[in-house]
């Protein structure tokens, strides 16, 4: 960011020089950002309309009259807490796996100098090649077998193990940590896991951060692995749940509006207190992978 | 792990291969359980017939042989190339085109910065059904807004002529990543670069592809290669869609209007959990596999060439 | 590079080597399993489950759990309770615990699962794939075991409709099949009395019902082209076109008969506008069965559609004023009246299910008892049982008389139990929308139809 803000200087200098040049880009901007804002503003006008209202020509985006009733009959059309906090559960054990073995593996690949450290760090890169569908069906044989289907091991114990994107992210991070700092601790003779906890973890608090949020909405907004392994009505999750406003007959579109942005709205939130953590990890793990 | 792993030059001590190893197991776990030991089933697989309730029975190549013979392992094959080489670059070019315009000082980019952003972290399942709601010919603010222009919009979800474009438009609406990486790599062009060529009194345009382009493109390939794999992955959108207009439940696995958003992954989900053919789909799985794996071995030749250093492939 | 990577695959097959030590041992077991023909593993998960429900059963006292997946909801699901309640008030051995369960690909998964209900709702096509799949137990076994003669009680497509070969792997509990909802209004009002009896007349209507606004966009469709599902089916059956041949062997798509229903859809079509005929269409799909439907906004003047509109209408479009008649034929062919798909929903038994005598007690009970009038009236369901065919109080249902009528001249058209039904389907309603859509005619259409349809088994 040091590098690159005398470069702003200078463009802003030579825009407000040629004011006239700005614009067309300014308004460009404008009509991009509508552009993009549009689907949330549907999304929330719809979620405030009565079905007549939402199916009346012509059509507008405003809601002739302003319905708050849709959230609560919403909320009760299918078990929305419920399957809240079935969701709030999995992606709680999943950001702690991730938080728990991310950092671990990472550590390993950047800051022991071992045998197998290149190795894993290219198959890691292999195993991001994999697609999902390849081992999504011996994967489901083995949980069936296992009688595990149907709880939430199957969408839980994989985020013990790390996830390619987060490792890269962190090793990156551990990279950067000075080594003289570790050297130090290794001549005053304290442990490699010992040098982990007290010293890399600490420091490593923005990228922990990074890894936090990514996963969280990760889980949170899974839909195939849920699809898969769970079944039973009471434990599916928030993103299975809206689906069932698609019912056999009809959609119920003023209703299933409320129910999205309701399951958006944590999504947005978080993502708006971290957005710093958020936008520097993927431009690391982006840039240099 | 007995075996030595290539000669060598540092000599590693023992205690570090052990913590290394230690501190890796997470992982290498997983990598058993999650990736090596599915992927080998999954080949195994591939060569039998089975369901959730009966043992795999080997049926040798059985698989394959129908699999070529099915025109919509073909059409679906078609439908999920056309994701990757349409909806790939009109990605790139969008996240580009914005990232270019965020890279550069102005009252609110923070902002434009979000709001572009924003979209990429939505719940796919969301996005997707507030997108087939804007997509609805007559009740939808897609074809209203067209409407305003005195363009008479089609309907995008129903003519298979136009199925697929609602996909690639869905698509550009969630390119924040692509965006931010992109803008990272521009932020990263030396600003050296562009004052020599300021002084040889290049205009913008020709800034942005004398100097702009050459310096991103190594970023833009791996974000193309990154691109293509996940079009290969592309489920939820279309599984969404289709279930919503047949009626969850109802819907007797279908590809949508005349098979034209029948991706790939969503014929193999079929396959294995709707008709029941599980080996029939671990067949499928595989080829998909070989012929991803064979693409990204090509493309990861091409951003060797396009970069001078191959840096940061490890 | 290349030789660290050489190096590295060597050190992951050393790996494997010493990993498959688990992996193999789940291999054999997989091996040596179809020996014994899957009831081996069958048998395995029921070990394992009795267990469970040992426990069950011992913590609950006398009572055996009997648990029933039904794939309804809202008001539906409350009637499909109270039927449960009723089964457990009137015997003491079983409590039955419904449950609602709406995505089909989870009841599969299900079936195979360690917690598969003991008595599952479905459709008989499901009913036939899992039967195919071996996942529901033979229900001809049990009604012989049980001296329940399924013959005399339900009607023989019903039966028919849940049986590979001569074994019934479903019971029969509510019969589905499409008729002509008309609007009585718009009917008037373009100079009408009756309905039609021949498509040929119904075009004629068709035409002068559909109306359009300035920009061409339909505001009124006369033609039955929604719900989709509808128009592949009983457009092609009124006209006596058939999918696949009678003996459910050999498909057909060329069927001239298809040719003609195909190109009077099309006549219409090409008349108001390819694109905004399926704007209509799509819009129409986009708020189906809600207050916004077009035939209750008296957008629609012929609807081909199941007994529940009406119970639909009752809720959401009151000021509707419609009627039912038979499905038209032809002029050629006039006794096709009343022709529709013939579907049923039906009970199935899960090979794993933990309670089997208990599932076929509750089985027997919702299909044939007091109370599956009683659920059939709540849900606006039509009988699947003889008996019920003749009942004054699901005669008196509103449009009961004609569905029932339909019913009874036993000419619905059931689909073939081909193991590539659902990619048959697939591809018919692919080609289909290549007509819609004028992208190839019906001719170009149904001779690539036939072609690709040749690998299907």
């Amino acid at each position: 960011m040091k590098k690159t803000s005398g470069y702003y200087k200078k463009e802003m200098h030579f825009f407000t020089r040629k004011n006239i040049k700005k614009i067309p880009v300014t308004a460009l901007m404008l009509i991009l950002c509508v552009i993009f804002l549009s689907p949330f503003l549907v999304m929330l006008t719809t979620s405030l309309k009565t079905n007549a209202d939402a199916f009346q020509l012509p059509v507008k985006l405003w809601p002739r009259k302003v319905i708050w009733d849709n959230y609560p009959e919403a909320m009760e059309q299918i078990p929305f807490l419920l399957y809240f906090r079935n969701t709030i559960i999995i992606t709680l054990f999943s950001v702690a796996g991730q938080l728990l073995s991310t950092p671990l593996i990472a550590y390993s690949l950047a800051k022991i100098k071992w045998r197998g450290a290149t190795l894993i760090s290219s198959l890691i890169m292999g195993t991001m090649m994999i697609p999902y569908t390849v081992t999504m069906i011996p994967l489901y044989r083995i949980w069936n077998n296992m009688g595990l289907t149907n709880t939430y091991l199957p969408l839980i114990v994989p985020m013990f193990c790390g996830s390619p994107f987060y490792i890269i992210i962190m090793r990156q991070f551990f990279t950067g940590l000075p080594n003289s700092l570790m050297e130090a601790a290794k001549i005053d003779g304290a442990s490699e896991f010992r040098r982990y906890v007290s010293l890399a973890l600490p420091l490593s608090k923005p990228a922990l951060t990074t890894v936090g949020i990514q996963s969280f909405i990760a889980a949170w907004s899974d839909y195939l692995a849920p699809l898969i392994y769970i079944n039973k009505t009471e434990k599916l999750t928030l993103s299975l749940g809206l689906q069932q406003f698609l019912g056999t007959f009809s959609t119920d579109w003023t209703h299933l509006m409320a129910a999205a942005t309701l399951f958006v709205i944590p999504v947005i939130i978080f993502f708006l207190i971290f957005q710093k953590n958020f936008v520097e990890g993927i431009s690391t793990s982006g840039l240099k992978a | 792990m007995k075996k030595k792993v290539g000669q060598n030059k540092k000599q590693y001590s023992r205690r570090d291969n052990i913590n290394g190893f230690l501190f890796a197991l997470p992982w290498i776990i997983g990598f058993a359980c999650f990736s090596i030991i599915p992927l080998l089933t999954s080949l195994y697989y591939s060569f039998t017939e089975f369901n959730p309730v009966k043992d795999p029975v080997w049926v040798g190549l059985d698989n394959f042989k129908y699999i070529f013979k099915d025109p919509l392992v073909f059409k679906s094959l078609k439908n999920t190339l056309f994701m990757a080489f349409v909806s790939t670059p009109v990605n790139l070019f969008i996240a580009l085109l914005l990232a270019t315009l965020l890279n550069r000082s102005f009252k609110g980019r923070g902002v434009a910065r979000t709001i572009f952003f924003m979209p990429s972290i939505i719940p796919m399942i969301a996005a997707t059904m507030v997108w087939i709601w804007m997509f609805d010919p007559t009740y939808g603010y897609i074809n209203r807004v067209l409407g305003m222009f005195g363009i008479h919009g089609p309907s995008w979800l129903m003519n298979p002529a136009y199925t697929k474009w609602a996909l690639v438009l869905m698509g550009t609406w969630c390119t924040g990543t692509t965006m931010l990486i992109c803008l990272a790599a521009l932020q990263d062009v030396p600003r050296s670069y562009y004052e020599a060529a300021e002084i040889d009194g290049a205009n913008t345009v020709q800034r942005f592809f004398s100097i702009t382009l050459p310096c991103v493109a190594p970023v833009l390939v791996y974000q193309a290669i990154l691109n293509i794999i996940n079009s290969f992955q592309y489920f939820t959108q279309v599984y969404v869609i289709i279930n919503a207009s047949s009626g969850a439940g109802s819907s007797n696995a279908g590809g949508g209007p005349a098979n034209s958003i029948l991706m790939y992954p969503l014929y193999l989900f079929n396959t294995a959990f709707s008709y029941m053919k599980m080996g029939r789909a671990s067949a499928m799985a595989w080829i998909l596999f070989v012929v991803v794996s064979i693409m990204t071995f090509v493309m990861i030749k091409v951003t060797r060439k396009v970069s001078e250093n191959g840096a940061g492939d490890e | 590079m290349k030789r660290k990577l050489v190096a590295g695959l060597l050190a992951v097959v050393l790996t494997l080597g010493t990993l498959t030590g688990c992996g193999s041992s789940e291999g054999t077991k997989g091996e040596t399993a179809p020996a014994a023909e899957g009831s081996a593993d069958a048998a395995e998960a029921e070990t394992a489950d009795t267990a469970e429900a040992e426990n069950a059963e011992s913590a609950s006292g006398e009572r055996e759990k009997v648990v029933f997946w039904y794939s309804h909801t809202n008001e539906e699901g409350k009637a499909f309770e109270e039927t449960i309640k009723a089964f457990n008030e009137s015997q003491d051995k079983y409590e039955v615990e419904g449950l609602s369960v709406m995505d089909k690909q989870k009841i599969i998964v299900a079936l195979a699962g360690s917690e598969a209900p003991d008595v599952v709702e479905v459709s008989n096509q499901d009913i036939i794939a899992y039967a195919n799949s071996g996942l529901v137990e033979s229900i001809s076994d049990m009604a012989e075991a049980d001296g329940y003669d399924l013959g005399s009680i339900y009607a023989a497509q019903a039966l028919n409709s849940n049986a590979v070969g001569d074994v019934v792997y479903g019971v029969p509990f509510a019969s589905q099949i499409i008729q002509m909802f008309y609007n009585k209004d718009i009917l008037e009002e373009i100079g009408y009395s009756e309905p039609p009896k021949t498509m040929e007349e119904l075009y004629e209507m068709a035409e002068k019902a559909t109306e359009v606004d300035a920009d061409g966009n339909i505001t009124r469709l006369g033609y039955p082209l929604f719900p989709l599902a509808s128009a592949r089916q009983e457009l092609i059956y009124a006209f006596g076109g058939r999918w696949w041949s009678e003996d459910g062997q050999t498909l057909t798509p060329d069927d001239p008969l298809i040719l003609d229903s195909l190109n009077m859809n099309m006549k219409f079509r090409e008349k108001y506008g390819v694109e905004k005929v399926q704007a209509f269409v799509a819009s129409a799909n986009t708020n189906r069965y809600t207050e916004n439907d077009m035939f209750f906004a008296g957008k629609q003047l012929f609807r081909f559609d199941g007994p529940w509109l009406a119970t639909m209408a009752a809720d959401w479009g009151p000021d509707v004023n419609y009627g039912v008649a038979l499905m038209p034929g032809t002029e050629a062919n006039p006794d096709l009246l009343g022709s529709s798909r013939y579907e049923t929903n039906s009970l199935g038994i899960p090979v794993v299910a933990n309670n089997k005598a208990g599932a076929w007690e509750f089985a027997k009970f919702f299909t044939n008892s007091e109370a599956t009038k009683e659920t059939l009236m709540a849900i606006g369901n039509l009988p699947t049982t003889l008996e019920l065919y003749e009942d004054p109080d699901i005669l008196g249902m509103p449009n009961f008389e004609v569905f029932v009528e339909a019913l009874k001249t036993e000419n619905g058209v059931q689909y073939p139990k081909i193991a590539d039904l659902a990619k048959y389907t697939s591809l018919i309603e692919e080609y289909l929308d290549y007509v819609y859509n004028g992208i190839k005619t019906p001719e170009e259409a149904m001779s690539e139809l036939a072609e690709q349809a040749k690998i299907l088994q």
